[in-house]
């Protein structure tokens, strides 16, 4: 939308929140990361624009993506000249190396991705997670740069050596993690370790002015940076001003008043700005309702009688009005019908549907069928588990009354969106305990291809004892086979038919029942130049925004 | 007095202990009977059982209670090392911990909001109580008449009005209204420090909105008491003994009927400081009322347990303020 080079001007950002962390290894909120890629390069990124090209990681710090040998375990990168950090530093490898470093210590970074220890932990991680033989650079002094899975050959090369095949390795090259880190910061007990949060050293064209939790994070243009280093960041305004905690309502409003740009958090407007929106042509036209990689589904809790039984699973599958639950959800504009666990934007996608024609509506014959397969043609009682705000308890009360026409009996129990994920579903022994059968849930990737949606979710090897992903708790073995093979193979095209059977698998098996990849409405100022939807979050791409 | 001052000091420490121990107990035991461990929260996402040890020791959440809460507590007397070595946090007294969050100091992210409420306070306590004062004065010496009618009957509006409502409906007529009504376009928080006319500006909606619904309450309740003291037998004393009718009004009757008065103030202003929630919703500003919210949100329990605690000081305060005044106020009362 409205493209423009012109640069100047100050952005004018507000999000209703706030970011979780300004340090790039410990963030994990999509918005967060969009705000990063303005400040925190990193080895690869993505490229701007959209469609299936913007999903394949490209050059940011790194000359470009690597091609593995030793059986995709060793993966090497050569930096490019001339990326310096915002007090003049040259970045070399080592920077990047002890940044990464910084993630074996969890007792002092912790809340970001941890794919790094996982594939970087000389020996692997044991059985609980831990990496015994490296724990972070904090401990000693010996232990800084003391990682021997990863050298660095000169101050421009940097090698991965990983303790096993992982064909993904280049999307997890984009992660903030590798953003580099001067230990000379890092290591000072004032600006280093938790204190980093505030004494962020920027690489990209911006660098923080000024950040209050809660309040703003300001950004001015980073005097280091060098644009010819960089192929993905056009940086045309010359401040951006993120205003957090901003009051939804009132973000809406100043965003139609013109005195916002644009609400940075990607889930969409409230819903009387929507109505507003769709009833008038100019507001329309400064609008956009994108796919944001969310999708939504019902897991399907296999650990609970009778849903060990896969015909009772189906049988939910065959009996949930999917319509409905798009109508809870803000109808066609708060989300698209779903009848893959992947959505749409992950590298490699391809449709298909388990359950034909459920897609307009719930097939109550075939359900009816399934719950005789399983032993229980009079139906059976189970419950509910959902959020206590927002969409959740409409949804459920919808899915009640589909399980009901078929015969299932079920109760519905809502909880506080704050620990619904963590200490409620992610938590398996509970969840047997209470005899919860059928758990509302939604997951976006880490990264947009296979591996950074699926592993969590699906991989039966995933079961976690807390803060568990995998609700449904999936553990057909042919879905551990298929993603072993998809992880042997050289590269990501190649992984992508195994990912796409995983993904058929675990709806055949009626682990985790779709029903709708998440839309988000959003509207932006009439100023606001080079408007698009970044794939990989979902969320407008910060980095081509222009105001003048 | 100073018996009297000592006894309140202590109990309104008391008071506090109590509150930061029932606070202290809700996110400590809650989880527990929920069967889960509280530090998966603060984890990230689909966090390793290794992750989840060490968040839960870096956050002292796997200490037994009563450490948990007497490390708190030493923290706030004389500060709190968190870690060792290097990557040592060291959180200078008053010490109330770290955000779970975001890491963030709670004294520093508490005192950062504090300016907004103070704002608040001051500017609308001011208006409210010169013009409900006032207002229930007049209405009490012209009781009966149109103005005393018209008056009780928009304190009546006032009181039943929400902020909400009124906050929204300013906002709707002078901030995103046709543009000649458009006074106060984009209103948001700005310091005194930063400029005392923008400051001064962006408060004048929530200080009326707020100063109305409070003005309300003390017309009424000034009303009230002024009548019934008028018809005190001291007030026909000073009459008979042919005081200006002033006199009578100001020196004798207002400052008998003023006590209730100043019990209220003083509660009042107390709980604003301690964070006006939903006028600080509507209208935008980021102070110690949003900050719970967020932080209750969040379950950050550092910051909700700081937030609580500085609130209920408020209120404590407050209330000894008030009644230490009394005994200057009202002649009757004595401490001894």
């Amino acid at each position: 939308m409205n493209p423009s080079t012109a640069k100047g001007g100050t952005l004018n950002v507000g999000v209703a929140g706030d970011v979780d962390y300004m340090d790039p290894a410990r963030t994990y909120y999509a918005f967060s990361w969009d705000i990063h890629q303005l400040f925190s390069r990193t080895l690869l990124t993505f490229p701007d624009g959209v469609g299936q090209q913007a999903l394949q990681p490209t050059a940011d710090i790194a000359t470009g993506p690597a091609t593995p040998t030793n059986g995709d375990k060793t993966w090497s990168y050569t930096l490019k000249p001339g990326i310096k950090f915002q007090d003049g530093t040259t970045v070399t490898s080592k920077d990047i190396k002890y940044a990464i470093e910084r993630t074996f210590a969890t007792s002092v970074i912790n809340g970001g991705p941890s794919y790094f220890a996982t594939f970087l932990c000389p020996g692997g991680e044991n059985s609980s997670g831990a990496c015994t033989t490296y724990g972070g650079p904090y401990k000693n002094k010996a232990a800084v740069y003391g990682l021997s899975t990863i050298s660095t050959p000169s101050a421009n090369k940097i090698v991965f050596h990983l303790n096993q095949p992982f064909s993904e390795w280049n999307y997890v090259m984009t992660l903030f993690g590798t953003s580099p880190v001067e230990v000379k910061v890092d290591q000072n007990p004032k600006t280093g370790g938790a204190n980093y949060n505030n004494n962020v050293q920027a690489t990209g064209p911006y660098k923080i002015a000024s950040y209050v939790p809660n309040k703003h994070i300001d950004l001015v243009r980073n005097p280091a940076y060098d644009p010819t280093t960089d192929g993905t960041r056009p940086a045309l305004p010359n401040k951006i001003n993120i205003t957090t905690s901003f009051d939804s309502v009132t973000l809406d409003n100043d965003i139609v008043a013109n005195t916002v740009d644009l609400d940075i958090g990607g889930t969409g407007v409230q819903p009387a700005t929507q109505a507003k929106i769709l009833q008038t042509s100019s507001l329309k036209a400064r609008a956009l309702d994108p796919i944001t990689g969310f999708t939504r589904y019902i897991a399907i809790l296999s650990e609970t009688p009778p849903f060990n039984n896969i015909h009772c699973r189906q049988a939910v599958e065959w009996a949930m009005n999917k319509k409905e639950q798009q109508d809870a959800r803000g109808g066609i504009y708060g989300g698209a019908i779903a009848t893959t666990l992947g959505p749409p934007t992950l590298a490699g996608w391809k449709n298909f549907n388990e359950y034909p024609g459920t897609e307009n509506g719930p097939d109550v014959a075939k359900a009816k069928a399934a719950l005789t397969a399983c032993g229980k043609p009079n139906g059976f009682h189970t419950t509910i588990v959902v959020t206590n705000q927002g969409k959740g308890p409409q949804q459920a009360q919808f899915l009640q009354n589909d399980l009901k026409a078929v015969g299932i009996t079920a109760n519905i129990k809502e909880f506080d969106p704050a620990t619904y994920y963590s200490s409620v579903i992610g938590v398996p022994a509970n969840l047997k305990k209470d005899g919860y059968g059928l758990a509302f849930a939604g997951w976006g990737p880490d990264w947009p291809a296979p591996y950074g949606f699926f592993e969590n979710i699906v991989d039966p090897r995933k079961i976690l004892p807390q803060g568990n992903s995998n609700y449904g708790a999936c553990s057909d073995p042919k879905i551990t086979s298929l993603i072993q093979q998809a992880l042997s193979q050289t590269s990501p095209a190649a992984e992508y038919p195994f990912w796409q059977q995983v993904d058929e698998t675990v709806n055949k098996d009626a682990c985790d029942a779709p029903f709708t990849y998440d839309k988000a409405l959003d509207l932006f100022s009439s100023r606001l130049k080079n408007v698009y939807i970044e794939p990989q979050f979902g969320i407008v791409d910060l980095r081509t925004l222009g105001v003048s | 007095m100073i018996r009297f001052l000592i006894r309140r000091f202590v109990g309104g420490v008391i008071v506090l202990i109590v509150i930061s121990i029932i606070t202290f107990w809700l996110f400590y035991a809650l989880p527990k009977l929920l069967h889960s461990n509280p530090a998966a929260l603060y984890a990230g996402r689909s966090p390793s059982p290794a992750t989840i040890a060490a968040v839960s020791q870096k956050l002292g959440l796997d200490k037994p209670f009563w450490t948990q809460y007497w490390d708190f507590m030493k923290g706030i007397f004389v500060g709190r090392t968190f870690g060792t070595g290097v990557a040592a946090a060291v959180c200078h007294r008053p010490c109330l911990g770290f955000s779970f969050i975001n890491n963030e100091p709670v004294w520093g992210e508490i005192t950062s909001d504090l300016p907004v409420d103070i704002s608040l306070a001051i500017g609308a306590s001011i208006i409210w109580l010169t013009t409900g004062v006032a207002t229930g004065v007049l209405s009490a010496l012209r009781s009966g008449t149109i103005f005393d009618r018209t008056a009780m009957t928009v304190a009546l509006a006032g009181v039943s009005l929400p902020i909400y409502f009124t906050g929204l409906l300013s906002l709707a007529i002078f901030s995103y209204g046709p543009h000649w009504l458009q006074i106060f376009p984009n209103v948001h928080f700005v310091g005194f420090t930063q400029s005392p006319i923008s400051w001064a500006r962006n408060l004048v909606l929530p200080w009326v909105c707020l100063a109305f619904l409070y003005a309300a309450l003390y017309a009424r309740l000034t009303r009230s008491t002024m009548l019934e003291t008028m018809s005190e037998d001291f007030v026909r004393t000073a009459r008979a003994k042919g005081l200006p009718e002033r006199t009578v009004i100001f020196r004798h009757a207002l400052r008998s009927a003023i006590t209730p008065i100043v019990t209220i103030f003083g509660l009042d202003v107390g709980l604003l400081l301690g964070g006006a929630v939903l006028t600080e919703q509507v209208f935008g500003f980021v102070g110690i009322g949003k900050l719970a919210i967020i932080s209750i949100g969040d379950r950050d329990l550092p910051v909700v347990l700081g937030v609580t605690l500085f609130a209920a000081f408020f209120v404590v305060v407050a209330n000894i303020i008030v009644d230490v005044a009394y005994a200057y106020v009202d002649p009757r009362v004595t401490y001894s």
